[in-house]
């Protein structure tokens, strides 16, 4: 496997973008994220971060069509590549490998 | 909805006019600082967001929120994104730049390599240069305080004109220490002479050298001075009597590698008992003096009976002000001195203070910043000078040969155009702009500064050993310590490249590419008139310099053969000779009879500097003197071959009363108001001696006892016997001999049977006569090396153009030939321009030559005159130069086989 890493914050982008397909760009990422996961990202670390990701080739991005809503800004809509599809699988696989190493774990101090 | 370039065209307009203000000017910070190809999705979220917001919890909080947004995206990293963009660009663009320079070096290598050759040559002289003078200016930088510290200056009194001096009395210090309060600290040093130094170690083994720069000083010397000691502790090494701080290379001499602290030296004849209190540290050489040895103050007994005295002027007076003092007022307010406190002090002399300062203006103090002594000052009582305008010189040398060097790079550049031409006609026509042109011209005549630069570094050291070794003077290379110096190198070299490259650059670029390529410009030649302008420029700085050569040799010649008066050659002095005490008569006696001896004599001094005055006056004037006397023996009147005009010289043997009387000069005379056979018999007083009264018996005929800087002053010969002060002694050889080192040898061992312990030594007349125009020398010197080294530079450029314009013109002298023109008629041709280029430059360095020479011969009170032939000379040697280094070239030109030329088109 590539001897890339991904951080977990480029990691969650990622998925989202695959989440997403069509309509992965910023804002509905940062939403995404909101719904999903519950936590609050800024737009800037987003888009940094695709930039990042498309610098290490995991996504591609084009433009798309223009819309009324964003003051006539197209979208730069974001897909992910083979290679980012290949990099989640791989830690995804990584930390199935992983977490079976690990001994039966119980979550103490809950009452459970 | 609308596509593609439309609605690109389209959301660049589209921040509605409605929109806040905030939200404008925010999108326009987001598309100044985000890269275009980011700038609309950032955007379009940004104000996606903004509208969702502005829905939900209106206008206000939505911008306020969007104005966090956006300054959120102000980040590293999107910016750099964009100047990584940019800076990779300019650095492809660098790269392709820096190729096509070397291409065009390896196209054309022997233009190129007579390019940066010139210009490290030229480079390398102006960075020697530059040290010289960083190096003169840069003295007494390392004392504390150096910019509010003074050397105290006064009425120079022992000429009959003033002037002003650097010595003063010992009396000064401690009053302005008392009296001033703007005076923070003072400091003295007095010169006791040079003297034999001796240490005898246990076993009595006795080691002597004879001494020089010895010097007494006040206890704080060395908080006042920068110097460093290597052992003791400058605190206290001067404290005290007896005590003494010796240099490390003294220490060395005397102790080895012995620690020297607690040794006894022993000092001068009466062998006074030195304790060494200090090892001084290697003295920087850009100060002002140095010492082999300083004792403190007191252990010389005449600061303690002079201390009273303003006109035993043997101490050096230094001061630093307080940092708010002004140094001026300083000076008005010690104005008064001279009546309060000098004035009185004369009573205990017997001396009319009136007529003692009569015609020297009044007594006066002055500061002279210790910055400036080095260079300033003209007298320095314990170091040389220097010369600001010698440096001044040197600095505008360096600049002239950079300046030559520059044009050469211009000149070729330019001259080449016709090739470059095609090429910047081909370039505009496949759309590259001017600018990007003028831009590629510039970094190629920059890479070729950058090359030159690189070859100048070791140029210069091997110039630097080639002045060294013909000086046989040290010039130590003291910049690389400097950190403003070495980055400044990269930036010289940046300028003269743009400098250098500005009108190539313009010029080349201004063709229009439809004449280009049409071959219009072919000539390449156009603009020959700015060309022209340079090769005069080039020209006339190297006659210049050259007849500035020409005629620093011709006054140092006529220096080294003027007729002084008297006879310097093949006259050995033995110095100190008054140590052999009664003995000396002896010894001169037994010297003369050595083989190869003509004949040997006694007296106070050669005349190289006598320095001895004091104030006669003469019996029934009222006129008084100061005369510089010295005292003589039989012999040496004959000896050195001075020439008596009424009169007689000394017979003490015969004639008692001789013992005391004079034999004046005819300065002396004439200043007293007496022909020559007047003054026979007249009475002179000597003020200073209670029994000082006696006649002239002889006038001797002027002699330079100066050097030819100064005007020839009054002087007098006592007898050897005389009562008079002045007790140094020497005694005068003159030799005809071809084994000089045995006659030393044989002097020496004459010398050792005589007095023991103690070294002699000895100097050549005329070497000690040479030693006072050292500076003039190295003037001379180095405007020779510099000189040539200009008309070197330009010779290069020259036959850079010449064989350019020989390669240029290949088909006009074939078809000349055809037609039937002459070898000898092209060759005329060829060189006819250039003669009359070197012709103009001789008219134009004329004058400013001749304006510079004559300012420096002023300095010379005995001074050739500048002959008109010294500018012929130099302009018909440039001439033959520039002829012979272009001959092969234009012979070559000139034989070419018309066929051969031709036959091609």
């Amino acid at each position: 496997m590539s001897k890339e890493f991904l951080g977990e914050f480029e990691e969650l982008v990622l998925t989202v973008v695959g989440i997403l397909q069509e309509d992965a760009y910023g804002n509905a990422i940062v939403t995404e994220i909101k719904e999903r996961v519950g936590r609050d990202v800024n737009l800037s670390a987003v888009h940094v971060t695709l930039y990042r990701l498309e610098d290490k080739g995991y996504v591609k991005s084009n433009m798309g069509g223009a819309t009324n809503s964003r003051g006539g800004r197209r979208k730069r809509i974001f897909q992910i590549t083979n290679a980012g599809i290949a990099m989640l699988q791989a830690m995804k696989e990584a930390r199935t490998d992983l977490w079976k190493l690990v001994p039966q774990l119980k979550i103490v101090g809950s009452g459970l | 909805m609308e596509a593609g370039a439309a609605v690109e065209d389209r959301w660049f307009r589209t921040v509605s006019i409605k929109d806040p203000f905030v939200v404008r000017c925010t999108i326009g910070f987001v598309r100044w600082f985000c890269p275009d190809t980011l700038v609309e999705g950032i955007e379009g979220d940004l104000l996606e967001e903004f509208d969702l917001d502005r829905a939900a919890i209106g206008t206000r909080r939505a911008a306020a929120r969007l104005v966090w947004n956006a300054m959120k995206f102000f980040r590293l990293s999107i910016i750099l994104r964009n100047k990584i963009k940019t800076r990779n660009n300019s650095l492809t663009m660098l790269k392709s730049y820096f190729k096509l320079t070397l291409r065009n070096i390896s196209r054309s290598k022997g233009y190129s390599l007579i390019n940066i050759f010139g210009l490290s040559l030229g480079i390398a002289c102006c960075l020697l240069t530059t040290n010289y003078v960083a190096f003169e200016f840069s003295f007494d930088d390392f004392h504390p305080n150096v910019d509010r510290t003074y050397r105290v200056d006064q009425t120079m009194i022992w000429r009959p004109d003033g002037g002003t001096w650097g010595s003063t009395g010992p009396a000064l210090g401690p009053l302005l220490a008392r009296d001033y309060p703007e005076v923070e600290e003072v400091t003295r040093i007095n010169t006791p002479g040079d003297f034999v130094m001796r240490y005898s170690d246990e076993k009595g083994n006795v080691m002597a050298f004879n001494e020089t720069e010895i010097f007494a000083a006040d206890s704080n010397f060395f908080n006042f001075f920068g110097f460093k000691l290597k052992e003791g502790d400058p605190k206290t090494a001067l404290k005290g009597l007896n005590k003494v701080v010796i240099a490390d290379d003294i220490a060395k001499k005397f102790f080895g590698d012995q620690s020297a602290l607690g040794k006894i030296i022993q000092l001068g004849n009466e062998r006074t008992p030195l304790e060494v209190a200090g090892v001084a540290a290697k003295q920087p050489e850009n100060v002002h003096f140095h010492f082999n040895y300083l004792y403190s103050m007191y252990t010389n007994p005449s600061i303690k009976t002079h201390e009273w005295s303003w006109i035993w002027t043997q101490v050096v007076t230094y001061v630093r002000l307080r940092p708010d003092a002004d140094p001026r007022a300083l000076e008005s307010k010690l104005d008064r001195i001279g009546e309060t406190t000098i004035k009185p002090s004369f009573q205990r002399l017997g001396v009319n203070y009136d007529d003692f300062m009569n015609g020297k203006g009044n007594w006066q103090f002055y500061m002279m910043p210790m910055k400036d002594i080095h260079l300033k000052a003209r007298s320095n009582r314990i170091g040389p000078v220097g010369d600001v305008r010698y440096a001044y010189a040197f600095g505008a040398i360096g600049v002239f040969v950079l300046v030559i060097a520059a044009i050469n790079f211009v000149n070729l550049s330019t001259a080449r155009g016709t090739k470059r031409a095609r090429e910047v006609g081909v370039k505009k026509a496949l759309g590259a702009l001017r600018n990007s042109l003028i831009t590629q011209f510039q970094a190629e005549s920059i890479f070729l500064a950058f090359f030159s630069m690189i070859f100048a570094l070791p140029l210069m050291e091997i110039l630097r050993l080639l002045i060294v070794s013909l000086m046989k003077d040290d010039m130590p290379f003291t910049l690389w310590h400097s950190t403003a110096f070495i980055v400044s190198l990269p930036l010289l070299a940046i300028t003269i490249g743009f400098l250098a490259g500005l009108y190539p650059s313009l010029y080349l670029t201004s063709f229009l590419p439809v004449e280009v390529l049409k071959g219009k410009i072919a000539s390449g030649m156009g603009n020959s008139m700015l060309r022209g302008t340079l090769v005069v420029i080039q020209f006339t700085i190297s006659i210049a310099m050259l007849i500035g050569t020409v005629i620093v040799v011709q006054q140092m010649q006529f220096i080294r053969h003027a007729d002084l008066g008297f006879n310097k050659e093949n006259t050995l002095t033995i110095n100190y000779a008054e140590k052999l005490g009664e003995h000396i008569k002896g010894f001169r006696d037994e010297v003369a009879n050595l083989p190869g001896v003509i004949s040997s004599s006694i007296g106070q001094d050669v005349p190289r500097g006598f320095g001895y005055e004091d104030i006669y006056a003469a019996k029934g004037t009222s006129i008084k003197l100061p005369v510089t006397a010295v005292k003589i023996d039989g012999n040496y009147f004959d000896a050195l071959g001075f020439t008596l005009i009424a009169g007689r010289t000394h017979d003490p043997e015969h004639n008692a009363a001789d013992k005391q009387a004079f034999i004046a000069n005819e300065t002396a005379v004439r200043l007293f108001g007496w022909t020559p056979e007047e003054a026979i018999g007249k009475v002179i007083l000597y003020p200073g001696d209670d029994n000082a009264e006696a006649p002239i018996i002889g006038v001797v005929k002027d002699f330079h006892y100066q050097s030819l800087r100064e005007n020839i002053n009054p002087l007098f010969f006592n007898s050897i016997e005389s009562s008079m002060w002045g007790d140094m002694r020497v005694v005068v050889v003159k030799y005809k001999t071809d084994d000089m080192p045995g006659l030393i040898q044989a002097i020496e061992k004459k010398w050792n049977s005589t007095i023991d312990q103690t070294p002699m030594d000895f100097s050549f007349l005329d070497d000690d006569l040479a030693r006072a125009y050292k500076e003039d020398q190295r003037l001379g010197d180095l405007f020779a090396i510099f000189a040539s080294l200009s008309i070197i530079i330009a010779m290069i450029g020259l036959v850079g153009l010449v064989s350019y314009s020989a390669e240029v013109r290949k088909k006009e002298i074939g078809i000349r030939k055809v037609l039937g023109a002459t070898r000898s008629r092209i060759m005329i041709m060829m060189n006819s321009n250039y003669v009359k280029l070197i012709i103009i430059g001789l008219v134009i360095s004329t004058p400013m030559s001749w304006y510079a020479m004559n300012y420096w011969l002023q300095s010379f009170q005995f001074k050739i005159d500048i002959s008109p032939l010294v500018f012929v000379f130099s302009g018909l040697a440039v001439m033959v130069v520039a002829l012979l280094s272009v001959a092969y070239l234009s012979l070559r030109a000139a034989s070419v086989n018309p066929a051969s030329v031709l036959k091609e088109e």
